[in-house]
């Protein structure tokens, strides 16, 4: 059960996440929490002519889950456009991690960063 | 002193096994497990005695009835109060409402100012913030220290600044486990302000400590079944009989009327039935004089004394451990008064990934802010650890956390 979640992947990103910083520039930034665990995150992003994601970063405090998936979708977000990033599940965040199922209580864990960056491209 | 090995045996949810391993829980602040007097006296209720109360000429009526005065009785006993002045609720958080809409709504005024502390679970801040708010009162705060106790030379001066006209107070907190010295700040509260009047939260006392209504100088005091012994679902709210006159039913229908005309109705004049509209939760009343009963055969000095022997044990082992921070109260001398609850912050790790590593070893505690946000953010503490108690706790089982602990180590590799 534990070796299921706490994974290399999701250990190595919470111990060296990436793209974990302010953005000295950006175009939206959005702060969410997950106010029954107390995790936070706030979410930059910084778009290109196209209406392309260009930059992105995050900073925050929370589980290993939530900072690790952070940083995961911190780099997957690059390049992608704001109907690629509205289009992204809880199964893709299962994938990216390497996760099978994650468990009902740390739902919201896995989804923090995602529901930061669904607002923050919903943002005009 | 009880043999906690002794009342296991009573709690059938501990023979369970958690992920293989023998359940260890911790997690009794949020809610404690049930005893089978309890649930039989449950049981029995719906198959033997089940009918509406007050109503129907019908023996099963007349026991229902009969039930639940006897189980009020009980409850009011445990708690040193007399039956009327026990109105019974869904939970802490109903009683607390009520004392919002049934009383402070009509006496207090706009202008008046609420004292409250920084160390209220948010079902006794949030009603009195929103009654400020509608109400253009001033809600004020007596700070916490570092300690985890109130400040109370800023109490004194709060006082001697403000002309308090409530005084809001939890008999112990939730997060910290410190108990409150409510009978002292409550007399000083009195002795400056005769009209002030003093509402307590004390769903984390009455599952440990001996409370007396009648003896304290309190006007309102609150709690939970579920959280000593009994079942979800029921509460009480304790008022001082000299308040009932003034206590006005916020919840209208059935059961609580005198007489009722198309247009207008009056309330019934036994003060029971007055605050119980609608079908009351009789099993759970049951339940919960069950549980009264229970733990008045414990013994509620012993059950006290043996809160602080897990206490003490749980905070001598932890402060040995490096990697944790305890908050609140840890020094020696002071620990007496520390009840029901320890907890802590991990270094490195969150506190949900703490909670969760303990749950794989079978450890249940609870892991957040424990719905006391402006306690953790005045410290920053992001999320902490809290380990609680009941009777059914071991000694042995404190040593099954410490070792459950070294398991985050193993697993962060730190």
């Amino acid at each position: 059960m534990l070796d299921d979640l706490y994974l290399e992947t999701i250990l190595e990103e919470y111990a060296h996440p990436k793209n974990k910083k302010r953005l000295e520039q950006f175009d939206v930034t959005v702060s969410e929490s997950n106010s029954s665990c107390g995790d936070q995150i706030e979410v930059f992003l910084k778009f290109d002519p196209a209406d392309v994601i260009e930059d992105v970063s995050w900073q925050g405090v929370g589980c290993a889950i939530s900072m690790a998936t952070a940083s995961v979708l911190s780099e997957y977000l690059k390049g992608k456009t704001r109907a690629e990033v509205a289009l992204l599940t809880k199964e893709d965040l299962e994938a990216m991690l390497g996760l099978h199922q994650i468990a009902v209580g740390r739902e919201k864990c896995l989804l923090l960063a995602l529901t930061a960056f669904r607002k923050a491209v919903e943002h005009p | 002193m009880f043999d906690a090995i002794q009342v296991r045996q009573d709690f059938p949810i501990l023979s369970r096994l958690v992920h293989g391993q023998p359940l260890v829980y911790l997690d009794n602040a949020a809610t404690s497990q049930k005893p089978n007097q309890v649930i039989d006296a449950i049981s029995e209720y719906y198959r033997q005695h089940n009918a509406n109360v007050h109503r129907g000429v019908h023996l099963l009526g007349d026991e229902s009835t009969r039930l639940f005065h006897q189980s009020r009785r009980t409850i009011a006993a445990f708690f040193g109060a007399h039956p009327e002045e026990l109105i019974i609720v869904r939970n802490t958080t109903e009683a607390l409402n009520q004392v919002v809409y049934s009383w402070a709504d009509q006496h207090l005024a706009e202008g008046q100012v609420i004292l409250t502390t920084e160390l209220e679970h948010h079902s006794n801040l949030v009603p009195w913030q929103q009654l400020a708010l509608r109400k253009n009162m001033r809600l004020l705060h007596v700070p916490v220290l570092s300690d985890g106790q109130l400040d109370f030379l800023a109490f004194d001066k709060l006082l001697e600044d403000n002309e308090i006209a409530l005084f809001v107070c939890s008999h112990v907190s939730n997060t910290l486990g410190t108990r409150n010295p409510i009978q002292q700040l409550s007399e000083q509260l009195k002795r400056t302000y005769p009209d002030a009047k003093v509402v307590i939260d004390g769903a984390q006392a009455a599952p440990h400590i001996p409370v007396d209504f009648e003896q304290l100088p309190v006007d309102f005091y609150a709690v939970s079944a579920h959280k000593m012994l009994g079942p979800m679902g029921i509460g009480g709210l304790l008022v001082k009989r000299e308040l009932l006159a003034e206590f006005s039913p916020f919840l209208f229908g059935g059961g609580m009327i005198n007489e009722v005309r198309l247009h207008e109705a009056s309330w019934a004049d036994d003060i029971e039935d007055r605050f119980t509209a609608g079908t009351p939760d009789v099993a759970g009343l049951v339940g919960w004089a069950a549980a009264c009963e229970y733990l008045t055969q414990l013994g509620m000095k012993s059950v006290e004394e043996y809160d602080q022997v897990l206490v003490r044990a749980t905070v001598e082992k932890l402060v040995q451990l490096p990697e944790v921070e305890l908050v609140g109260i840890t020094q020696d001398r002071e620990l007496h008064k520390r009840v029901g609850a320890v907890s802590f912050l991990y270094k490195g790790v969150h506190a949900h990934d703490v909670g969760q590593i303990l749950d794989s070893e079978g450890v249940a505690v609870r892991t957040g802010h424990h719905c006391t946000m402006p306690l953790h953010r005045k410290f920053g503490w992001p999320a902490t650890v809290r380990v609680s108690f009941q009777v059914y706790n071991t000694l042995e089982e404190v040593d099954k956390l410490v070792a459950a602990l070294d398991k985050v180590k193993q697993v962060f590799r730190l």
